[in-house]
């Protein structure tokens, strides 16, 4: 997005009157988001409440934490779908570090998710292995080394811990993931908008043959965007522990996809090069919201499935119909 | 280019010498593993994984994605087993148009609605998962006619029967792919979708029977599963997913579409099922199994890139310097 609105800057086309088709093809899933919420709010009365409203963004802010590290990749042109199980894997290291030093515990979680994402990103960038293949080798090697620390039981918070606070306190009224996953988004955003890695992300994504000629290190960027992304993953698995206060080694099965689905409902590329931190963040209100209302109106979970599977092909289907393109 | 040199040799079969090596490992290692028995047990094991592999190919190259396949063998598995009460092959008829029907929505919707095939199969993947649970009503359901498990269990040349259905679609796909017209658009579409639909292609029609045949593959692969126990689970197809996909494309067929075939998808789909066979032979641990899966993958994935990698530099090299 950033590559191409900086060459329309430029064009005649801006100074054309602004006209609502446009609007709706740029803002398209912003929205529909304010359509749902507006329907959603007339059905069912509880929704558009403190409580409820406090209560979705609690729920959205681990996938949007995870959405973050996913735009990374995929508009760097990968895919990482290694991200279930760093979750997994931070939540149960700061877990069972909890009885010697939570900090040390925390720091070596996100320390893991690092490793697992420099050596996605070493495999991937040096030597150009698939993507997709690599990352689903190292979710198998992590979810076996977790089997293998766990020996395949879960670990629990003590009652009354300070880690609980991650997950479920509060600063103000507002709830301390919320706090986490607004700064994490804002600082996602101004790496990849307005930094010149951010630009060199894009070009990587976009093409990489013309990124190395103009002189970007394409490994270095492609190493950076892994090691967010796993980062971002171990950040989002210790709050996920710190909410259920528990670890298990199987916390983070299927974020991936839901990740990925949620960042592409958000007009992110799956062939790199395209996409916006926020928007994609948008994905993953417009899932929270889904999940939520459907519980409010009291839907049960085999129809909230089916629900949830159209609105996400109708979202990008509705997207590409005033675009007129395919993304 | 075309000049025949040992490390060409090597490329080209790399991932057949990959399967060799695994089978040495395991025959010296195994006395159970060198066994008939057990090369049959292989055979029946891989057939279901296989043939949807071979509908994934299809689509593969074709350069779009299908991963509703899981919840397909779900959805159809419990349709086959479920409509027993009444008549068992109007059963496996049904489920088996159920699968196409499925391919066929996300066809219509990747090729006339433009909208992304991950999108689509993942949406179509969460909604066929809310059906089988209110189908099911989220237990496995059991079937009422012994006849049904006959499709699993039976043999015909002391040859598993689904490896039968499995081999002969493979066959016919090899077929399909290399000697006729359609096969060779598919790689041109995979190959360039722009260019294909230029020079006369039917771009859109290709693109919905590859969605078709996927669904209908996956449909295959569910009734053969259920008929292994004659039991349809909300759960079947749920881990199928990653190693389906890793099959595929360990045998080399491209994830952007355009390079592969359904061989190297066979030889793909026989290496990780002799390797789950023989980690259970050995009885290593299933998470030990997973640690070595993983780790056999990611080195594929490395030699693969490396030799490639090579490959396409010695190429350059040669254009640009001599």
């Amino acid at each position: 997005m950033q590559v191409k609105n900086s060459f329309t800057k430029n064009s005649p086309s801006k100074f054309r009157k602004l006209n609502i088709n446009r609007v709706i093809r740029q803002q398209g899933i912003l929205i529909f988001l304010i359509v749902l919420v507006i329907i959603i709010s007339f059905i069912s009365s509880d929704f558009i409440t403190k409580d409820n409203i406090i209560n979705l963004l609690k729920q959205i802010s681990i996938l949007s934490i995870v959405i973050c590290g996913m735009t990374f990749c995929l508009v760097g042109g990968n895919f990482d779908l290694s991200v279930g199980s760093i979750i997994s894997l931070s939540g149960f290291i700061a877990v069972s570090l909890l009885s010697k030093n939570m900090l040390l515990g925390i720091v070596a979680a996100i320390i893991a998710g690092a490793i697992v994402g420099l050596v996605n990103g070493l495999i991937i960038g040096k030597l150009k292995a698939n993507a997709i293949l690599v990352t689903i080798g190292t979710m198998s090697i992590v979810q076996a080394i977790l089997l293998l620390l766990s020996k395949g039981s879960y670990v629990q918070v003590p009652y009354e811990h300070p880690y609980r606070i991650i997950g479920t306190g509060f600063v103000y009224g507002i709830p301390v993931p919320v706090i986490i996953c607004a700064i994490i988004i804002i600082i996602s955003y101004v790496l990849l908008h307005h930094t010149t890695t951010g630009r060199r992300i894009f070009a990587v994504g976009t093409n990489r043959v013309v990124s190395k000629f103009s002189g970007i290190n394409n490994t270095w960027i492609t190493v950076f965007t892994f090691i967010i992304s796993g980062v971002l993953a171990a950040i989002a698995g210790i709050i996920l522990a710190s909410r259920v206060t528990s670890a298990t080694p199987k916390a983070g099965v299927g974020y991936e996809f839901d990740a990925i689905a949620a960042a592409v409902l958000g007009g992110v590329s799956l062939f790199g090069g395209s996409g916006n931190v926020l928007k994609a963040v948008t994905g993953a209100l417009i899932i929270g919201i889904i999940a939520n209302s459907m519980l409010l109106i009291g839907i049960p979970f085999q129809i909230n499935l089916i629900i949830k599977g159209l609105i996400i092909i109708g979202v990008v289907g509705l997207d590409n119909y005033f675009r007129g393109r395919q993304i | 280019m075309n000049e025949v040199t040992s490390g060409n040799l090597l490329f080209k079969y790399r991932v057949l010498i990959i399967l060799l090596l695994i089978i040495i490992f395991f025959s010296v290692f195994s006395d159970n593993f060198r066994t008939i028995e057990n090369l049959l047990n292989i055979l029946l094991q891989i057939s279901i994984n296989g043939i949807i592999a071979l509908g994934l190919t299809l689509v593969l190259l074709t350069g779009e994605i299908d991963i509703s396949f899981g919840a397909v063998v779900a959805l159809c598995g419990a349709i086959s087993v479920g409509f027993q009460i009444h008549n068992t092959f109007l059963g496996i008829l049904i489920s088996l148009l159920v699968g196409m029907f499925i391919g066929f929505i996300n066809g219509f919707l990747v090729t006339k609605c433009k909208i992304n095939s991950f999108i689509v199969t993942f949406g179509m993947m969460t909604i066929i998962r809310g059906v089988v649970l209110m189908y099911t009503g989220g237990r496995p359901i059991s079937g009422v006619d012994a006849r049904y498990t006959y499709i699993a269990e039976s043999t015909f040349l002391k040859i598993p029967t689904p490896f039968w259905i499995f081999f002969i679609l493979l066959i016919v796909a090899y077929f399909f792919l290399s000697q006729t017209n359609f096969g060779r658009s598919m790689y041109a579409i995979g190959g360039n979708s722009e260019v294909a639909k230029l020079s006369g292609i039917n771009v859109i029609g290709i693109k919905l029977l590859v969605f078709i045949i996927s669904g209908f593959m996956a449909a295959l692969s569910g009734i053969i599963l259920s008929s292994r126990l004659n039991t349809g689970s909300p759960a079947f197809g749920e881990s199928m997913l990653l190693p389906v996909i890793a099959a595929v494309v360990l045998g080399g067929t491209s994830l952007a579409g355009g390079v592969g075939g359904v061989f190297q998808t066979f030889i793909g789909v026989l290496i990780l099922g002799i390797l789950a066979n023989g980690f259970n032979l050995l009885n290593v641990y299933s998470y030990l199994q997973t640690l070595f899966m993983g780790i056999i993958l990611v080195i594929v994935v490395i030699t693969d890139a490396l030799s490639s990698d090579a490959r396409a530099r010695r190429s350059i090299e040669k254009r640009v310097f001599k």
